[in-house]
């Protein structure tokens, strides 16, 4: 390199004491440089001296913006150094995504096409940065003939082919069609490896973007790693430390990962034999560190194709054994890789037990100071853990969070509180190891995760006395902010559960509340005024105490809470306990169709650049049941039920269905369908117009049930994507929102005795007779047989209709406007008196309709009904024989009261003081729909005991709801 | 593909900053400061100079390169650290075998390389490294095949001289 000035300047800057000296020397340079640019007849020389120092100042960190009119000067020289250095700066132009000119686009498109080769290979760089689709469709034809054309030189084909790579990854629109792909696949046979390592690339790109146009990918690739490995064919000068073109044969290992496994027995032969060859030189001789390393890359690259197609037969052990040597070796990279594969393995093998060998291994893993080599041991860990040793991996997890440091635990925090959701089977464990985790984070956790806790120990009433009595603990003024938090919001939910037992009465309660606001948090102070107002709610006597508080420290918050204390404030003085109870009762939660934390993982592990061949939470995320806490109580019922239904062949099964769906009219949780592998229970949550129906899913047998798939598939047109656009237009439309996650829905696995549960949500647009069907298919486990069930969604109409209070001068002036058939529906029909205890209505505890109530709860009681009901019948039916023509008044007073715990049940409001006669019913409530409006729906039963007759009167603002009403219900109440 | 070659020395000064991929626009407030490009450099400098000797070549994440899902490779020779940024599609060990390859062509240009060498030739080793990665991907592995397309492009390009 001959510029002096250049070296003179680059010495003077070393020789520089201080920062500011070394500013000062760089002004004077800029400055220097401006005004020679400023000549217009400056030399090549001069320009490529001028352009190089600024180059060297970009690097030494400095703010310089080059001249673009002299680069192009530069890439438009005919002098080597010169175009080399103006190539040089363009790429740094390039990198810092600066608009080049158009003038610099045109010099570079000129030395593709019409330059010599060492310009053109020079253009290929500068194309290979441009993140500009434009030039890329422009060139890419270009440049593909340059790379089949004979008469380009090797060093440019190369070239040529890893911009077309890069190019086709950014651009994946470029690819023209099959044989495009074809002929580049076909030169995977070209003489120089040089070249077809470059061409692996590009196949590489195709196989991941198209790879249904690139199935002669998969023979190319065998044979070249056959003619390497096995017949070892290839020229000496490509041996690397003595392995064979180590590089090219990894892109080949991983051309085959992204290609659907072949069914060709031959070539699968050929790939196993590759395989173990690679496998095989593990054993020999370590030589030096670069042998032992490309030999170890092969072996890893190896391992992962044989995971990719499915570890046939002999390799499965041998692949563990290799692991296991990498894992156990002393070379702390190796042990970093084996570990990494060992959980691509993990996700894709399922049968677990083959790692719980090796788990002491992993464990100690974790024990390194290394931060990369814990991380992918508490991957492997994570995707590795089942039931019997979550507790012991959370454990050492958690030991591995409190080494870890600050700002760098929110990924195993996510894991932690993953795992513990999954598999807690004891209550209090749930709860001590989410407070270990907040408590010990110290602030550096994610808010999702005390919000999670939240949901999971509101949604399992079985969690709440033991969670509140822990929070009263932990709630210390100086404990950790989302400790606090989580303690607040359960005191304020739950206290009143325990109230009554020692050291924990309202009134401590309230004083550790007032002490909680000491940090002057205001989202902290927001909260803890809410949790005490819902103690007054329940404890009115707490009043006073409570507003004497609230006005102390009033003046230490803003606006914002001084407005919320005030109307608490107002509302405490109203004293009026059904207020108090309205305003402050008991949040609802729902546990919602995906949980935060997840998603979070989920997140990471979606990735912009190559596609990874696997990812290490997709295992859990698979299998991910919503249902969190499986009380082995409720499994061992379930199987009591599902040996009792085993008996019963499909055919009866669709009669259950009738009287299933009808009861799930008026009860919002209840068992749909079961057969030999499976058992279906779905739970309602309305908002009208919206209704959630919540499917539970358990796999009844004792073996894991492949390729399960769940969906809605609509009544009309069900093999067309529903827009939202169009769905509106149908009459009930599945909604999918963002958080409808198609992953969720199909290709699951569901192992033994575990639940999944699956959301969907509808929109009632108007009145609907038709609904959509529920498909659920899955791998049959005898034969492997895809078995379909198909079944309609539990909904009705009727079911969007709301209890409405009005008094009975009200109703009667309404009943009065809606006369004539316009707006009325009248069925006479014999009444059914075995419905009372077909549907058992009055012999449920009233909680089953509490909307409020658990699904554990509600789960447990259709387990009892379901196997107890054989036996109820009998005794029932029994009893009623033996009393029948004693006690028939007895059974018409049954009949009526079911029937209007029904109406209730389905959401009407009944009008009491309307009608002096016992034997009738009066009701009204409101339909909403989305686009239609709302319908006031007015109904009347009147019942005549001695002629044995009953008579359904329904008059709606639609007519069409009066005739769906009547038809409905005097088909349940009739005979 | 190899997001972005890194040579500095335990000070964390720059010797090569090479990005494959166009970087995000950041604000330029200070003037000692071009841009992402020596932010991304000084976070990966505080990555890679914690660890020690004894772990392991490979680190997860850098927060500023567009792609997360990526290793950092990196090898410490003498005051120097060579640090390759490569997403998961590269074969982490064969990134490391590239580095020592990079190290031993630059050794054979100049005859035992020291950081002097690195600094007043740093053109020429961007040279050196395009011959050997191009957009994020390898060119060529042979190190003759390498020094003889350094050497030969100039003559190339200007035959008669």
């Amino acid at each position: 390199m001959a510029m002096r000035g250049l070296k003179t300047f680059i010495t003077d800057l070393r020789n520089c004491k201080t920062d500011e000296e070394e500013q000062r020397r760089v002004n004077k340079e800029l400055a220097n440089i401006r005004s020679n640019f400023k000549d217009k007849k400056i030399s090549g020389y001069s320009r490529k001296k001028y352009v190089s120092k600024l180059v060297f100042m970009n690097l030494a960190g400095y703010q310089v913006s080059f001249d673009q009119a002299v680069i192009e000067a530069l890439v438009k020289s005919d002098k080597y150094s010169e175009k080399r250095i103006g190539y040089l700066a363009l790429s740094i132009i390039i990198q810092e995504n600066l608009n080049l000119s158009k003038n610099l686009y045109n010099a570079i498109l000129a030395d593709l096409t019409k330059s010599s080769e060492v310009g053109s290979c020079m253009a290929l760089h500068a194309i290979s940065l441009l993140e500009n689709q434009k030039i890329a469709t422009m060139v890419s034809s270009i440049i593909y003939d340059m790379i089949l054309s004979k008469g380009v030189q090797f060093y440019q084909k190369k070239k040529a082919s890893l911009c077309l790579s890069i190019l086709i990854r950014r651009f994946p629109s470029i690819i023209k069609s099959n044989i495009w792909c074809e002929e580049l696949i076909k030169l995977l046979t070209y003489p120089h490896l040089g070249v077809v390592t470059s061409i692996a690339s590009v196949v590489l790109v195709l196989v991941q973007t198209k790879p249904e146009w690139c199935s002669s990918a998969t023979e190319y690739s065998v044979r070249k790693l056959e003619k390497i490995n096995i017949t070892r064919d290839y020229p000496k000068d490509y041996l690397y430390h003595d392995v064979p073109a180590p590089w090219l044969q990894i892109k080949l290992l991983r051309i085959l990962q992204y290609l659907e496994p072949t069914d060709d027995q031959k070539l699968l032969t050929q790939i196993e034999a590759v395989i173990l060859n690679i496998y095989n030189n593990l054993s020999s001789q370590k030589k030096n560190l670069q042998n032992y390393n490309i030999v170890s890359a092969l072996i890893i690259e190896a391992v992962n194709l044989s995971i990719h197609l499915g570890c046939l037969g002999t390799l499965i052990d041998k692949t563990v054994t290799v692991l296991n040597s990498f894992i156990s070796s002393k070379d702390v990279n190796m042990q970093y890789l084996g570990l990494d594969t060992m959980g691509h393995l993990a996700v894709d093998y399922e049968d677990l037990k083959i790692f719980q060998k090796y788990k002491s291994v992993f464990f100690s893993a974790l024990n390194y100071t290394d931060s990369s080599i814990q991380n992918r041991a508490s991957d492997l860990l994570f995707t590795i853990t089942t039931i019997e040793t979550a507790k012991e991996t959370v454990e050492k997890l958690v030991a591995l969070l409190k080494r870890t440091q600050l700002g760098q635990r929110s990924d195993l925090l996510a894991k932690i509180a993953v795992l513990t959701e999954k598999y807690a089977t004891e209550y209090t464990w749930y709860v001590d190891v989410m407070y270990d985790l907040i408590l010990f984070s110290d602030g550096d956790i994610d808010n999702n995760i005390w919000k999670r806790a939240v949901q999971v120990i509101m949604a399992n009433k079985e969690l709440h006395v033991y969670a509140v009595r822990r929070s009263l603990l932990v709630i210390e003024p100086t404990a950790d902010k989302n400790a606090l938090k989580l303690s607040i919001y359960l005191i304020g939910e739950l206290g009143s559960l325990i109230s009554a037992e020692p050291e924990c009465s309202p009134m401590i309660q309230l004083n550790k509340l007032e002490l909680s606001t000491n940090k002057n948090d205001s989202e902290i102070c927001g909260m803890a005024i809410t949790a005490i107002s819902k103690i007054v709610a329940n404890f009115p006597e707490m009043g006073e105490d409570a507003i004497k508080f609230f006005n102390k420290i009033k003046k230490n918050y803003g606006i914002i809470i001084q407005q919320r204390i005030n109307e608490y404030i107002a509302i405490i003085e109203l004293k009026n306990p059904t207020l108090m109870q309205a305003v402050f009762s008991k949040t609802e939660i729902s546990i919602g169709s995906g949980s935060s934390i997840t998603k979070q993982l989920l997140k990471k592990s979606k990735s912009m650049g190559d596609r990874r061949t696997w990812v290490p939470e997709t295992k859990i995320l698979r299998h991910e049941s919503k249902e969190n806490l499986q009380l082995t109580s409720s499994n061992s019922k379930a199987q009591l039920n599902s040996s009792i239904n085993s008996g019963m062949a499909s055919s009866i099964a669709v009669e259950i269905l009738e009287s299933n769906y009808n009861q799930l009219l008026w009860q919002k949780f209840g068992y749909l369908y079961n057969n030999e592998e499976i058992k279906i229970s779905v739970k309602l949550e309305l908002l009208p117009p919206v209704a959630k129906l919540l499917f539970y899913v358990e796999n009844t047998t004792n073996k894991p049930i492949d390729n399960f798939s769940i969906n809605i598939q609509s009544d009309k047109n069900s093999n067309e994507e529903s827009l939202p656009a169009e769905a509106t237009t149908e009459d009930l439309c599945v909604i999918r929102d963002s958080d409808y996650d198609e992953h969720l829905y199909s290709g699951l696995k569901l192992l033994p005795g575990i639940k999944v549960e699956r959301t969907f949500k509808f929109t009632c647009n108007r009145i609907f007779y038709n609904v959509p069907k529920l498909e659920i298919s899955y791998a049959c486990d005898y034969n492997g047989t895809l078995k379909t069930i198909n079944f309609p969604v539990p909904l009705n109409f009727v079911q969007f209709i709301e209890p409405v209070k009005l008094s009975s001068q009200d109703f009667l002036s309404r009943w009065q406007q809606l006369q004539g058939s316009l707006y009325e529906s009248q069925v006479i029909f014999v009444p059914d008196l075995s419905i009372v205890e077909k549907y058992n209505v009055l012999k449920l505890d009233n909680a089953s309709f509490d909307k409020g109530s658990s699904t554990d709860d509600d789960e447990l009681l259709s387990n009892i009904k379901a196997a107890e009901s054989p036996f109820v019948d009998i005794s029932d039916a029994e009893v009623l024989k033996s009393t029948k023509n004693n006690d028939e008044s007895a059974n018409i007073a049954d009949y009526l009261s079911s029937v209007k715990k029904i109406f209730e049940s389905v959401g009407l409001f009944e009008i009491k003081d309307l009608d002096s006669d016992p034997e009738n019913y009066t009701g009204v409530g409101v339909a909403t729909t989305n686009t239609a409006g709302r319908f006031g729906t007015l109904v009347r039963f009147e019942l005549d005991s001695a002629k044995k007759m009953a008579q359904l009167t329904v008059r709606a603002t639609s007519c069409d709801i009066s005739v769906l009403f009547t038809k409905k219900f005097s088909s349940i109440f009739g005979k | 593909m190899i997001k972005a070659a890194m040579v500095f020395n335990n000070f964390g000064k720059p010797r090569l900053l090479k990005f494959f991929e166009q970087l995000p626009q950041t604000e330029k407030k200070l003037k000692r400061d071009s841009g992402i490009q020596q932010s991304i450099l000084r976070e990966t400098f505080g990555l890679v100079t914690r660890r020690e000797a004894t772990q392991c070549n490979f680190l997860e994440g850098n927060q500023q390169i567009k792609d997360k899902d990526i290793r950092i490779i990196y090898r410490q020779y003498a005051t120097l650290y060579f640090v390759f940024v490569a997403d998961k599609s590269e074969s982490e060990l064969g990134i490391l075998d590239l580095i020592q390859l990079f190290v031993e062509t630059l050794n054979r240009c100049f005859n035992n390389v020291c950081e002097l060498d690195l600094i007043f030739h740093y053109n020429e080793i961007n040279y050196i490294l395009s011959e050997i990665i191009m957009g994020g991907m390898v060119v060529e592995t042979k190190i003759n095949e390498i020094i003889l397309a350094v050497k030969e492009s100039k003559s190339r390009l200007e035959p008669k001289k």
